[in-house]
């Protein structure tokens, strides 16, 4: 979600681990990986642990993806649907209080259950200890996912996932920030409204664990010219290219 | 039992805010391990490569230290004049606040730069380092900086200089204290004319030129170093210099905002093509340079 600029101006030398948390702080708008392409089955829950961001030159180290992490819980309403609610992990060590919830829905799926279409509404809220200062930002994202390596059905999958046996998964899609304030500092004019990514992930199923990766590409028509960090972006200037990982514990 | 683990986790979790981590230290780029300033035989990285032609005598640099108080606690301040002290009270005085890297050694040849404006001896420059900066004591913070930058004007004062002589020049970080002394003028000198070079517009500018969001920069530093609103209340000229490739400090969204925001006396720009964020001298061209920062100086 952020093209980052540090506070570091005069040539730069610092490499060290609190540049990485800097530079993980200031991307914090960042929001994590997509949430539940596939909804839950009914009752079932999930924890899931995301870690990962966008990827960064770091002069005289590598080139790394910015390390920022969240917790998330879900709960499967119905086979449909999902409710989730993420706690960001860094914010809160730097004394924001960050939140983000929403609902997945899937709109259509194939009739061999190995294609479908899902949306998410949701919201992203922080609040500093600081200053109190409150920010809300609503979400909407939209991802196709197809699943292949079907393994058999179980009388688990009768049972406990509406029918549905382990599959991966591989999914694509495009997830949309939106920023309600008109106007920045000193009353300059707010230029975006809509902050885009586009998603494409895989989850690689088992029983009760999934291991999630996602390729984001974060706000790719936003300049990163400026910006004192070499942010890689296949897009060249624009943007900034964001990698993650995750692990989910269904229960 | 299950209960209790996650009422646990969810209490670490939200607890968890009372870190309270901040990224102010970030601002402040500054390395206080040497034991002395060493100046031209420096062998660490400079703010502008000058030529050996720039020298300066022996006679004409003063070291020495100033005390401010930071939190209760009496701080020694070093600094460098380069002048005759015994005519700070009919000379004019360019008061030079550096950026946010290492210490006085680093922007010496910026020092030595601007005792060259209108020939050597035409002005006194005083620089100093920020506390937490070469040999100043203290950790570097933003009211601390301020709290120097009073010591300094008040050394001055006592030395004789009044408003009328006094010219602040800010580069980078040291705009702040230069907006600060034009602004707020919190001071016991208040500058009759700034300069700025790379100035930064605020803390929340830099987080939200960051971020395509609208943050709010209390998320990340306490920080406000707010130039874009003291340039407000700044009634003397100012002149603005920036470099249109800086990729530090975004020429429009940092520098062009505070040069816009100042309306209270008659100002002067220069967009120096081709420049970044340290080398506006270099690609003005060093006598260019001097003579816009003379011209300045001397317009009425």
């Amino acid at each position: 979600m952020v093209v980052g600029k540090i506070f570091i101006f005069d040539n730069m030398k610092k490499t060290d681990f609190f540049l990485l948390l800097f530079l993980l702080i200031f991307l914090l708008g960042s929001c994590g990986p997509a949430r539940f392409v596939e909804p839950l089955a009914k009752n079932e829950n999930a924890i899931a642990v995301d870690l990962g961001g966008p990827l960064v030159n770091v002069p005289g180290l590598a080139t790394i993806p910015i390390p920022f992490s969240s917790i998330t819980y879900g709960r499967g309403i119905s086979n449909s649907l999902t409710v989730h609610g993420s706690w960001y992990t860094t914010s809160a060590v730097f004394g924001v209080a960050q939140v983000g919830g929403g609902a997945t829905y899937r709109f259509w799926k194939s009739k061999n259950l190995k294609h479908g279409v899902t949306g998410m509404i949701g919201f992203n809220t922080a609040v500093d200890v600081f200053e109190n200062n409150f920010k809300f930002w609503p979400q909407l994202d939209g991802h196709y996912y197809f699943k292949y390596n079907h393994r058999s059905l179980t009388q688990d999958d009768l049972l406990n996932k509406g029918g549905r046996p382990a599959a991966n998964l591989l999914y694509a899609g495009i997830g949309t920030w939106y920023e309600l304030g008109r106007t920045k500092a000193h009353g300059e004019k707010q230029e975006a409204f809509i902050v885009p990514m586009l998603n494409i992930g895989h989850d690689f199923n088992w029983k009760k664990w999934t291991l999630k990766t996602e390729f984001k590409l974060i706000a790719p028509f936003s300049s990163n010219d400026d910006i004192v960090m070499d942010y890689i972006s296949i897009t060249g200037k624009k943007g900034a290219t964001g990698l993650y990982i995750g692990l989910i514990r269904k229960f | 039992m299950k209960g209790n683990i996650i009422i646990l986790l969810l209490g670490v979790l939200f607890l968890s805010v009372s870190c309270k981590k901040r990224l102010d230290s970030f601002l402040f780029n500054n390395d206080n391990s040497i034991t002395e300033y060493r100046l031209d035989n420096y062998g660490g990285e400079l703010s502008l490569d000058l030529p050996s032609s720039y020298h300066i005598p022996d006679s004409e640099i003063h070291q020495f230290e100033f005390t401010v108080k930071d939190e209760g606690k009496t701080l020694n301040i070093s600094a460098i004049y380069v002048g005759n002290l015994n005519t700070i009270n009919t000379d004019t005085v360019i008061l030079y606040c550096h950026g946010n890297k290492d210490h006085m050694d680093h922007y010496w040849p910026r020092q030595k730069l601007l005792s060259y404006v209108g020939g050597l001896g035409r002005f006194g420059v005083l620089m100093f380092d920020y506390p937490g900066y070469g040999l100043s004591e203290g950790k570097p913070t933003e009211d601390n900086m301020y709290a120097a930058t009073g010591g300094a004007l008040k050394w001055l004062k006592d030395k004789g200089l009044s408003n009328e002589r006094l010219i602040a020049y800010g580069y980078s970080l040291g705009s702040a204290p230069t907006c600060m002394s034009a602004g707020d003028k919190p001071f016991v000198l208040q500058p009759n004319k700034i300069l700025l070079e790379a100035p930064f517009a605020s803390s929340e500018v830099m987080v939200q030129d960051a971020s395509v969001l609208n943050m709010p920069s209390s998320y990340f530093v306490n920080t406000k170093i707010n130039n874009a609103e003291q340039i407000k209340k700044c009634n003397v000229p100012l002149y603005w210099m920036h470099g249109l490739n800086d990729d530090f400090l975004s020429f429009s969204t940092h520098g062009k905002l505070v040069y816009d925001n100042h309306n209270l006396s008659w100002k002067k720009k220069s967009e120096v093509p081709g420049a970044g964020h340290n080398n506006v001298p270099t690609f003005m061209g060093l006598e260019t340079y001097k003579n816009e920062v003379l011209s300045f100086i001397l317009k009425d």
